[in-house]
């Protein structure tokens, strides 16, 4: 009975309260206690880690309701479509989920003493049972008919008569475990005897395993409770108002159960399949142990992750997209997505449940490692545990649109991957794309969906089959086993991107970091990783999109505060370094981004090792919660690609006008050319200040040229304009003239002109069209030929242009290059030109334009009549300075980039052959070293940046280019300063006279730098800044790319000293770098140009100021740190190691052991063994960065030397570089006769007299190029030279012969039993020598014994007079 | 003393530079303070602001300088006064005095030249 104190709430009333509340208080004993967090959490609940839950969402705890309330009501089975159960009373019914579940409740009345109740939308709420129980009064037995073991309930409760139906029909019994309940589905029937022929039937399968033995395969006959094995799958079909059991059938899945009073029916599914199955009649009764019997199926032994079927039991950690996505613990996918599958509405996040027959399907995508549980129709979900969160219930979706239907017919990782990609593309274009335009509707396609079928191979789109078909005929259907998918990339919201990013890049970072603990004091093997710590040394890593497995997919725009080109959507941005980018660029269009390159770098600090996430791997949840970046990371990621690599950078279902205007633009008409001489830098502004304007205009001067080019139309006819009054009229007729009727694609007329020949030939078959242009172009010029030998005496270069667009289309034009009327005298002719020098102004519109433009480009502007160019302005003066005539540049104003070719050299190939053509190729490039190739100027790169290609004949080249070149040089003279260019080569800088703007000096007495302006091209080797008290050489702190990434630069007045390389010739460039703070990865490593600097008073020194311009050429990094460190150590070793001999001290071995200041000491000493060596076959390409001459020479590289040294007071392990190693090898020295002949050797090149075949390092270069890397290790003794046991081992695949492998050990011996040496040595710390023994000899299953470590620097013969003549020296300085 | 010797520059308000000022002639040495409104980089010509005042800086000989739109800046320089009365600072020394409380400036100018009228008045009785 009640306890006194309890109070009953009716449903009416709990539907009236509408707020999601939790009656647990049965579950407490004590209930004055205050209800804390815990305690409001029902007891069944296994949450596990209290922050299981918390962590995923900040969800409230459901209400408690702080004394005991009891629920009193009947739970009835109701057949809806919310696939409940009921729980009714006189006030009202309300759907449930019950846990404890027992048949027997089903139409009793039971007392809910513990719940949770959350309110639905359109209904009246949903109740989740916690604890139940039936009242005292009711025994459990009470209305369970039949046998004392079996609880028995018609499957029909409409109470119809047993004696009225037909028994003879429904005399089938089945007896078995339920293996699989179908979810209700309806049938459309038309039944000729029932009253109703349109009735559609609802009901729902049930598979079920059924036992072979007599008992149960007689037809009547008492069931017993004996042993039995179910193997035999059957088929129980619950139909019309049985159907309604579907939720009692759910929970009773792997249960074993009775059915009495089934029909056998043979149903057809499909056209040519059968199958016979048992099916509900009005008498049917469901009989159920009271003891209910486990049955559990036969396990699988493994699972692979391949679509085998089993249960899963987790928390529900988030339910995604109305419920078609579950994610359970951690990343673990449970994919809902079937049209006939209802959610439970007690799966809510927190909840725990067991899925099951649902398919385990590991997808292996490159991005991610999760786990995907497929469900399909023998799929069922129990709740285990409710949520005790105020989470809401999800309701079923209504009618499916295209995009459900799309989806279902996917495979599970494909599944999981479209619906990734649809939540995505929600996520990114929520604000620019209606919801209706991404998803699609009942009859269009969304964008969404377009996207997905035009990624996703065939394999992975199943037939898919009615409800019948795929459970009886299951294995045919494909669930079980899944198409690989692996390489399906995702469409990351950037956000998301970042995110990931970061954390990949902070770990490899940080394990980056790790890897170079190792320091060598006092040796050329100095880490730069102590300094990375103090210093905050910024690391640079790039990594290219395949690995990531990301596509990226957005618009570009231009960052209003970095000014930096940005690839944008809904969620965030990422910067963009796009070489090839067109200035014909359309601000709209979607960009997918699929072959691109990453690039971090930064310095991870102690704060990001502590955020960063313990898996790297992308996370899908990210997709779905992609919050804002709560702090910003010390790492600046970009991407860099080429538009030339994707063919299909623009969505192909993405409207993207504009571009077929501006080919229209292109194709005839006269255009102004320039080119472009110098680009001012951006000016600053203080943030945040409201008296700063907001407009700014940014500068580029450039020179006009002095001809126009003039382009024919497809049609041949020149747009008539009134400058075509500039044409000789000849022109004009020759483009509508007869000659030009041969100017048709389809008569490929056969020119013998040699330039067409080399064209043809030249040119790719994709550019076939071209090809066919331009030949039937030649016809046309081959006719003006008579021109060709006289144009130089006249004003016009006919030539072709080739124009590219966006959409993989080329055209091919004539024209004519001609000089302007305005210079037009009577008498001048190409021959002497005058150019003009403009400033093109671009507002913060037309930013992006001012980004493109390249110094030493060429562009065309169209001519019209309101352009400015046409109505020429002079110079106007202000102050003392002349200021060139302003030219605005807006968004609107369209320009195109030019590049000149000869016909011979045609370099017009827009889909490289490579994939990485992002990747320079070049020869002094090492392995792993990457170099990003920035400028779309760069030789690799001439044509295929341009919008433009203008063909010449080499005549006319050579003419042109000859002019032009005299035309720069009106602007930019050769250096006048003798004194300040004498140390650099004159081609590598050009020296510019400014006109009004000359440095000169104001007065004499002023110190100040003066001179002309140059520009630098070299490599960053360093950036450091100067602190503002002492401008020394010294190292203040910041690196500078740290610096210009986080914006540090904003100190106006911090002066920064760059270091670069010119011409392997060292020289420093200072000046504040606020101005350049669009300079995306400006640091060490870097290729760039800078402009228009000063030579400052110091030599090799100069000057930047606020006109300089940097741009930034190449990017390289390099992979391994050991590289980057022993080529900065070289640069540094004349620094840091020529510690003079002198000043060493000698010492013995013995002593080593207490002098732990890693001071250098000098050891007389030889060798006693060799402890581990290593020899590898160099890699040429490594060498360009070391300069050291004495290792370049031979092909033999070691990089791993351990010696034992002894020197009569003790011996030690002694590490020597490859240089040192060679040394102690004697490798330069002759190898002994008796060495080739113990060997076995032929003597082959006996007679020859060249020294160089005679030495060791002959011998073992050739061995070692055989087999790419030996490895000698000594397993004998170490302190005996007779007892070492040497075990060589090659890494390639062919045998070491024993000739070979004697010589190796003999030159081994060679060096133990070789002279005395004096070593030059430190005591290595532990930390290095650990860092060795993990990084080497544990793999190579090596011990050390605990002798003392050092590390060579220095290695020679002693010779014994010198030591002699040193001594005496000593004793008399005493 | 020859007179192409470089004068000191002459503290002054951008308010106080007007036509009819005493500082307002061809030549003046000035000392300017004002907060950057606009950088015309390619004709290194600075504007500076100070309240509704403003004035044309020519930094053509100026090294080191960065300029940010928004900070505050001091030029010493000549007054030049063009064929339109406009009158161009060319600058001979600049920098950026970020930081630097106006008003207080502004004030401690005044006192300064009441201290100097003062100790003028001393010497000259």
């Amino acid at each position: 009975m009640l306890e006194e104190n309890v109070k009953v709430l009716t449903i009416a009333e709990l539907i009236h309260g509408a707020r999601p509340l939790s009656g647990t208080s049965f579950l407490h004993p004590y209930l004055d206690r205050p209800i804390s967090r815990t305690s409001s959490s029902n007891h069944r609940t296994p949450l596990g880690p209290a922050d299981s839950i918390s962590d995923s969402t900040n969800h409230k705890i459901l209400t408690p309701l702080n004394h005991p309330v009891v629920l009193i009501g009947t739970l009835t089975l109701h057949s809806s479509h919310d696939d409940c159960l009921e729980f009714t009373d006189s006030s009202s019914e309300i759907c449930c989920d019950i846990l404890d579940f027992n048949v027997c409740a089903i139409g009793k009345r039971i007392h809910v003493t513990a719940w949770n109740f959350i309110p639905l939308k359109g209904t009246n709420g949903f109740l989740e049972i916690i604890k139940w129980n039936f009242p005292e009064s009711t025994s459990v037995l009470h209305g369970c008919s039949s046998t004392d073991s079996f609880d028995s309930f018609p499957l029909f409760q409409s109470s119809v008569a047993a004696s009225e139906i037909d028994h003879s029909k429904s005399r089938y019994r089945f007896h078995g475990a339920i293996e699989s309940v179908s979810p209700v589905s309806i049938v459309p029937c038309s039944r000729p005897c029932s009253s109703n022929d349109s009735a559609n039937i609802r009901g729902f399968l049930m598979g079920v395993l059924a036992c072979d033995c007599k008992f149960c395969t007689a037809k009547e006959c008492e069931i017993t409770q004996e042993c039995h094995s179910f193997t035999k799958p059957k088929f129980v079909y619950f139909s019309g108002a049985a159907s309604c059991w579907h939720p009692v059938a759910t929970k009773l899945v792997g249960k074993v159960i009775t059915i009495l009073g089934l029909k056998k029916k043979l149903v057809f599914i499909g056209k040519e399949e059968s199958q016979l199955m048992f099916v509900t009649t009005e008498n049917s009764v469901l009989h159920v142990p009271r003891l209910l019997k486990k049955w559990s199926p036969p396990s699988k032994t493994v699972i692979k992750g391949k679509g085998e079927s089993g249960v899963y039991t987790g928390v529900v950690k988030g339910v995604y997209m109305q419920g078609l996505l579950v994610e359970l613990d951690n990343e673990v996918w449970l994919l809902l997505t079937d049209k006939l599958r209802t959610v439970p509405h007690s799966l809510r996040l927190g909840a725990v449940i067991s899925v099951r027959n649902v398919h385990f399907v590991n997808p292996r995508f490159s991005w991610t490692k999760t786990l995907i549980l497929g469900a399909c129709c023998k799929t069922s979900i129990i709740v285990e545990s409710f949520s005790p969160l105020e989470s809401g219930c999800y309701m079923n979706a209504g009618a499916q649109n295209l995009l459900g239907k799309f989806i279902e017919s996917l495979s599970f990782s494909a599944r999981l991957w479209a619906l990734l990609v649809v939540t995505c593309f929600q996520k990114k274009f929520s604000g620019i794309l209606l919801d209706k335009e991404i998803l699609g509707s009942k009859h269009k396609k969304g964008l969404a969906q377009m996207y997905c079928s035009s990624h996703l191979p065939s394999s992975v789109i199943r037939a898919r089959h009615g409800m019948f078909t795929e459970l009886c005929k299951h294995e045919s259907c494909g669930c079980g086993s899944e198409p690989y998918c692996g390489n399906l990339r995702l469409v990351a919201p950037i956000s998301s991107f970042i995110y990931h990013c970061e954390a990949t890049g902070i770990k490899m970072l940080l394990e980056f970091d790790n890897e170079c603990h190792l320091s060598f004091k006092n040796n050329r093997y100095i880490l730069l990783s102590s300094e990375g710590e103090s210093y905050g040394r910024s690391k640079r890593q790039i990594v290219p999109g395949e690995d990531i497995g990301i596509v990226l997919l957005g618009s570009l725009k231009i960052s209003p505060s970095s000014g930096r080109l940005q690839l944008v959507d809904m969620t965030g941005t990422i910067d963009v370094i796009i070489p090839d980018l067109s200035l014909t660029w359309e601000n709209g269009s979607i960009f997918e981004i699929i072959d691109y390159t990453l690039m971090m770098e930064g310095l991870p600090e102690v704060a990001d090792r502590l955020w960063l996430p313990k898996n790297v791997s992308f996370s899908c949840k990210a997709i779905f919660n992609c919050a804002p970046l709560s702090r910003k990371r010390n790492l600046s990621t970009f991407v860099y690609f080429h538009m030339c690599n994707s063919p299909n950078n623009y969505l192909p279902f993405y409207p993207c006008a504009g571009w077929t205007n501006d080919f229209k633009e292109l194709e005839s008409g006269m255009f102004h050319l320039i080119q472009v001489t110098h680009k001012f830098p951006l000016l600053q502004k203080f943030e945040g200040d409201p008296l700063v304007l907001n407009r700014s205009s940014m500068f580029v001067e450039a020179i006009v040229l002095p001809c126009n080019l003039v382009l024919y139309g497809k049609n041949g006819t020149e747009h008539p304009t009134k400058v075509l009054g500039d044409l000789p009229n000849e022109l004009v007729k020759h483009c509508t003239g007869e000659n030009y009727r041969g100017y048709v694609p389809e008569k490929r007329c056969k020119s013998n002109y040699q330039s067409g020949r080399a064209l043809s030939s030249g040119l790719m078959d994709d550019l076939g069209f071209v090809e066919c242009e331009l030949s039937t172009c030649f016809q046309w010029e081959s006719s003006k030929e008579w021109k060709h030998t006289h144009f130089e005496m006249s004003h016009e270069i006919p030539c072709k242009a080739a124009v590219r667009s966006a959409n993989n289309q080329s055209l091919v034009l004539p024209a004519i290059l001609c000089q302007i009327k305005a210079n037009l005298n009577s008498n001048v002719t190409f021959q002497c030109l005058t150019a003009e020098k403009i400033l093109l102004e671009f507002n913060s519109e037309s930013f992006l334009k001012y980004q493109l433009l390249q110094i030493g480009g060429y562009y065309i502007f169209k001519h019209q009549i309101e352009n400015c160019f046409c109505t020429t302005k002079d110079s106007e003066n202000v102050g003392n300075a002349k200021i060139p005539a302003k030219i605005p540049v807006s968004s609107k104003t369209q320009m195109w980039s030019l590049t000149f070719s000869t016909d011979e050299v045609v370099t017009y190939n827009r889909s490289p052959s490579n994939g990485d053509s992002s990747f320079s190729s070049h020869e002094a490039l090492a392995v792993d070293q990457v170099e990003l190739l920035l400028h779309g100027l760069s030789d690799s790169y001439l044509g295929k940046s341009s919008d433009v290609h203008l063909f010449l004949s080499a005549n006319a080249k050579d003419i042109l280019k000859v002019k032009l070149k005299d035309l720069e040089e009106d602007f930019i003279k050769p250096s006048v300063g003798p004194d300040q260019t004498s140390n650099i080569s004159s081609c590598t800088r050009t020296t510019l006279n400014v006109p009004g703007l000359s440095y000169g000096p104001l007065d004499s007495s002023f110190l100040v730098p003066e001179g002309n302006l140059i520009s630098l091209h070299g490599d960053v080797v360093a950036v450091h800044g100067f602190d503002d008290s002492s401008v020394s050489e010294h190292l203040s702190g910041e690196s500078l790319s740290d610096v210009l990434q986080f914006g540090f630069f904003q100190e106006l007045g911090k002066t920064f000293c760059i270091h670069v390389l010119v011409d392997h010739k060292p020289v420093r460039i200072f000046g504040s770098l606020s101005e350049h703070v669009y300079l995306i990865g400006f640091g060490p490593g870097v290729n760039a140009t800078f402009h228009r600097i000063l030579p400052a008073r110091v030599p090799d020194s100069f000057t930047l100021l606020s006109i300089s311009f940097i741009v930034v050429n190449s990017i390289r990094v390099v992979n391994n740190p050991f590289i980057d460190k022993i080529s900065n150590l070289w640069s540094n070793s004349d620094m840091c190691n020529k510690a003079s001999p002198d000043t060493v001290s000698s010492g013995l071995i013995s002593e080593l052991v207490q002098c732990s200041d890693c001071k250098p000491m000098r050891l007389y000493c030889r060798v006693v063994s060799v402890h581990v060596l290593i020899l590898e076959q160099k890699n040429r390409k490594c060498d360009s960065l070391r300069s050291k001459p004495h290792s370049g020479a031979h092909l033999v590289d070691i990089p791993l030397a351990c010696f034992v040294l002894d020197d009569g007071s003790s011996s030690c392990y002694c590490w020597a570089n490859a240089e040192q190693a060679a040394i102690f090898l004697r490798l330069h020295n002759e190898l002994p006769q008796s060495a080739l002949e113990n060997s076995g050797l032929k003597l082959k090149w006996i007679g020859i007299d060249n020294n160089g075949w005679t030495t060791t390092m002959y011998h073992l270069e050739r061995i070692v190029k055989k087999h790419d890397r030996i490895t000698v290790k000594n397993y004998g003794s170490v302190a005996d030279s007779c007892y070492q046991d040497l075990t060589v081992s090659v890494s390639s695949e062919n045998v070491l012969t024993s000739s070979d492998e004697n010589l190796l050990k003999f030159i081994i011996y060679n060096a133990c039993f070789g002279s005395l040496w004096t070593v030059v040595a430190s005591v290595m710390d532990l930390s290095a020598v650990r860092w060795l023994e993990k990084e080497h000899l544990m793999n190579m299953e090596m011990t050390m014994n605990s002798m003392q470590n050092i590390c060579a620097t220095e290695v020679y013969h002693t010779n014994p007079i010198t030591e002699a003549r040193n001594v005496i020296q000593e004793l008399q300085d005493r | 003393m020859a007179s192409s010797a470089i004068k000191s520059g002459a503290l002054v308000n951008l308010t106080e530079l007007h036509p009819s000022s005493q500082f307002y002639e061809e030549g003046a040495s000035l000392r300017v303070t004002g907060k950057l409104q606009d950088y015309a980089v390619e004709a290194a010509m600075a504007i500076i602001a100070d309240g509704n005042a403003i004035l044309k800086i020519d930094t053509q000989h100026l090294r080191d300088l960065s300029f940010r739109v928004g900070s505050i800046y001091q030029f010493i320089g000549e007054l030049h006064i063009q064929a339109d009365c406009e009158a161009i600072l060319q600058a001979r020394v600049g920098r950026n005095v970020d930081g630097l409380d106006l008003n207080l400036y502004r004030q401690s100018l005044q006192l300064l030249r009441q201290f100097q009228a003062d100790r003028m008045n001393n010497t000259v009785t």
